[in-house]
């Protein structure tokens, strides 16, 4: 009875202050025999005591309810038991003119039988009160959104009073351990809320696979950390139940006893209403975080993303990957490698946060030990080390020793080959989170598109020039061939008449004029072959260079040319026939279209950069989209890897600046 | 200047001439017309180093540079003969197919005395050019350093 009674009484019980719970007792043994001694005297006193009498039992059925409230159903039952024996033995039923008129035994029996029930109830109601309230105080918090830590730290305690433990400790799994993230004894201040077990082997392990729940009556002999704790402590025995979180099994709420009949039965239930809570806001707390974690990725994302279309330079995409998936997986440094023909990596970009330790760009170290950039070379896959111990290479052995603990990598796949890879290393003692991989990859993707997106447009623009290049060799060889042979053919063609025409004589008739009306023709012909020569190649440009191709052009135009070119030497062949095309284009448009009265034409070299500058004082209103000619100048001056800008206002002339870079 | 008399050599001695082409047809072309004018064309160069070695031998007053010599550069032959170490420094003219609108400021940057495109190729030409550079005498004859 009394077995089946503590299973929902005891822990409420040790709720109580125990002055209380001792003056409760007090009361227990006290009340009774002062209500019986109050009976005697009623008996001795008054002859018409029998209703007073009645009263007095009831007055002890409230003393019961009043000693089960404060003390719990052991002192009330003690009363019931107590006053029933005492009136029993020591007040017998008052008889008045052969009636008796007090509580007979059946009275008694009744009052008994409602003191039992009274206490029960009482103590149930108080029970079921304390626990949810208990619940409330937690579920309060849990709505409030408290940091977690303050949550786990309080809901060990209420479950701990709750459930009457003595000692309450909360785990989670963390990669196949256990790790405490709150603990609460009754003695403040002596169990501690740190700590780390194995889960993989032991009492721990059978909440993996399901839910269950386990009771341990004697957990000395038991899973070892629990039985170390129960030496330490002085534990008798334990229960636990899983917290189920998202779906799985998030951790563990152990409880444990120094007493030695153990804790009550309804442990376990109420224990699993503790973790059914704090499994519900940890759920609620992970899909807020899981959801604001995609959020702050995707922003990251986004951002590198369009760095990327933008066409940024790969070096300002690699600059921010590493900041951003630096940022995004809290680490303290994150660099990036590039893998070299010669079996080296080569650091491209790094990040750090503190610096506590870096790892400088441009930084190269061979292949080979224990490192996430050698396991990535190898394998073309993501790769983890969850502890630097025994690691080796230069850069990771710096790192191991300013006080790095992990890191996690993934390689950089371009277009289905291996070019690089990011890391990531930590200072925490935890392994980095299970998602670490594959929150780097969708960087890694991104960097490979860049990388990828520079080489095919490098490639783009090599092909571009070397297209140009050959067409230009093929005109500059059509016009030397025109120069070498029709040109040249013609010349002397021209000499030989004029050699005839000196050997005229006046008998000759209309001879003389007849050569020299010859010689006037191949002389007009000789002209239009040099005005095609010229326009297939200004000989002026592979001959003496673009000082005096600009020259020659000025001469040549019909608008007035202010020319600002500094002594300028050979230049490269492709550099100078694109910066005369420009030119010259720039010219023929003025000259055409703009009514201009003079053009400017400014030429200079200035960090390797050829500059040009035309400007003219004409109507402007060139379509900026440029026409057809200067689309082909656009061409040409990107193949270079140059820029080309043309601005043109209506009303305030037009002007056309280009930059091409002199070394390739 | 299309005279015959306009060819004729005031002093009865024409200039010695050395021509550097490597057309050998305009070359010959060219010797024909100014020897029919009444100059010596002493020698005909097709290179650099021909024309370097026709110019220390036979010692010519004038020098015609093509200015496209196949793969070399007449210009740097003009610089070649202008050079105060030259044992024999002739007046050096420039002569090209070009017009000499296409080619005015190589001309203007080369120490060569003068231009003249080879379809206007003379005599009366060369005399101008040669007076102009301050070289030659009335008689024809020049009046160069080495004279």
């Amino acid at each position: 009875m009394v077995s089946v009674l503590d299973g929902f009484t005891s822990a409420w019980v040790r709720q109580r202050p125990p002055a209380l719970r001792l003056a409760a007792w007090i009361v227990a043994f006290l009340g009774p025999a002062l209500l019986v001694l109050a009976t005697r005297l009623l008996h001795w006193t008054l002859v018409q005591g029998g209703l007073l009498d009645v009263a007095l039992v009831f007055a002890t059925l409230v003393l019961v309810i009043a000693i089960a409230v404060a003390g719990g159903i052991r002192p009330a039952l003690t009363t019931v038991v107590l006053y029933v024996l005492a009136r029993f033995f020591l007040a017998p039923p008052l008889v008045y003119q052969g009636v008796g008129i007090g509580p007979n035994s059946a009275t008694l029996a009744c009052f008994a039988t409602a003191g039992v029930a009274v206490s029960l109830l009482i103590a149930k109601l108080a029970d079921f009160g304390a626990e949810q309230a208990a619940l409330r105080r937690v579920a309060t918090l849990v709505a409030h959104s408290v940091p977690a830590g303050q949550l786990f730290a309080v809901a060990t305690e209420e479950a701990g009073r709750l459930v009457g433990a003595d000692y309450v400790r909360m785990s989670r799994y963390e990669s196949g351990e256990l790790a405490a993230v709150a603990a609460w004894s009754r003695t403040a201040g002596q169990f501690p809320a740190s700590g780390r077990w194995s889960a993989v082997l032991g009492f721990a392990r059978s909440f993996t696979p399901a839910r269950r729940r386990v009771r341990v009556a004697d957990i000395s002999g038991t899973y070892r950390p629990l039985a170390e704790d129960a030496r330490a402590y002085g534990i008798r025995s334990a229960a636990s139940v899983p917290i189920m979180a998202t779906g799985r099994t998030w951790g563990v709420l152990l409880t444990g006893s120094t007493l030695k009949r153990g804790l009550p039965r309804r442990t376990e239930g109420r224990l699993a209403s503790f973790a059914d809570l704090l499994g519900t806001a940890i759920s609620n707390a992970e899909s807020r975080a899981s959801l604001s974690r995609l959020a702050e990725e995707q922003m990251a994302l986004r951002r590198v993303a369009t760095l990327v279309a933008g066409g940024a330079p790969p070096e300002a995409v690699f600059t921010a990957v590493t900041e951003e998936a630096g940022q995004l997986l809290r680490v303290e440094i994150t660099s990036m490698v590039r893998y070299e023909s010669d079996g080296t990596s080569i650091v491209v970009a790094s990040w750090g946060r503190g610096a506590k330790a870096s790892v400088p760009v441009g930084d190269r170290e061979p292949l080979g030990g224990k490192n996430l950039v050698t396991i990535i070379s190898e394998t073309s896959s993501p790769a983890r080390l969850d502890h630097y111990d025994g690691v080796s290479g230069a850069r990771v052995e710096r790192l191991a020793q300013a006080g790095f603990h992990s890191a996690v990598g993934a390689p950089i796949m371009v277009q289905g080959r291996l070019w690089g890879a990011v890391v990531a290393a930590s200072v925490d003692q935890r392994a980095l989170s299970a998602d670490a991989e594959a929150r780097i990859r969708s960087f890694t993707d991104l960097v490979a598109t860049a990388v990828s997106n520079a080489e095919n447009l490098a490639e783009l623009t090599a092909s571009r020039a070397r297209v140009l290049a050959a067409a230009d060799e093929a005109r500059r060889q059509i016009e030397r061939d025109l120069h070498d042979g029709a040109q040249q053919r013609l010349v002397s063609l021209t000499l030989a008449v004029r050699a005839a025409q000196a050997a005229v004589t006046p008998t000759s008739g209309l001879l003389g004029d007849e050569l020299a009306s010859v010689a006037d023709g191949l002389a007009s012909v000789l002209d239009d072959l040099r005005e095609l020569a010229r326009g297939i190649h200004p000989s002026v440009l592979s001959d003496g260079g673009l000082g005096p191709a600009l020259k020659t052009l000025a001469r040549r135009c019909s608008v007035p040319i202010k020319l600002d070119v500094q002594a300028i030497e050979r230049l490269p062949e492709p550099v100078e026939v694109a910066a005369y095309y420009v030119i010259s284009e720039a010219l023929t448009n003025a000259a055409k279209h703009s009514n201009a009265s003079v053009v400017e034409i400014g030429a200079e070299i200035a960090s390797n950069h050829l500059h040009l500058h035309v400007l003219d004082d004409g109507k402007g209103g060139a379509d900026p989209a440029l026409g057809s000619g200067l689309t082909g100048l656009k061409d040409r001056v990107e193949a270079l890897g140059g820029t080309i800008a043309v601005s043109s206002p209506a009303g305030a002339g037009t002007s056309l600046d280009a930059d091409l870079p002199l070394a390739a | 200047m299309r005279g015959a008399g306009g060819y004729c050599n005031a002093g009865g001695v024409g200039f010695g001439l050395v021509v550097v082409d490597d057309n050998r047809s305009f070359a010959d072309c060219a010797r024909v017309h100014l020897e029919r004018q009444g100059e010596r064309v002493l020698g005909v160069a097709g290179t650099s180093a021909e024309a370097m070695q026709l110019v220390a031998e036979l010692r010519p007053d004038v020098v015609l540079v093509d200015m496209a010599l196949g793969d070399e550069c007449g210009l740097d032959l003009a610089r070649l003969l202008a050079q105060p170490g030259c044992a024999h420094a002739p007046v050096v003219i420039l002569i090209s197919a070009y017009s000499p609108l296409d080619v005015v400021e190589l001309i203007a940057a080369s120490p060569a005395a003068g231009f003249l495109p080879k379809s206007d190729l003379s005599s009366d030409a060369i005399r101008q050019i040669v007076a102009t550079s301050g070289r030659a005498t009335a008689g024809g004859h020049l009046a160069g350093k080495n004279h």
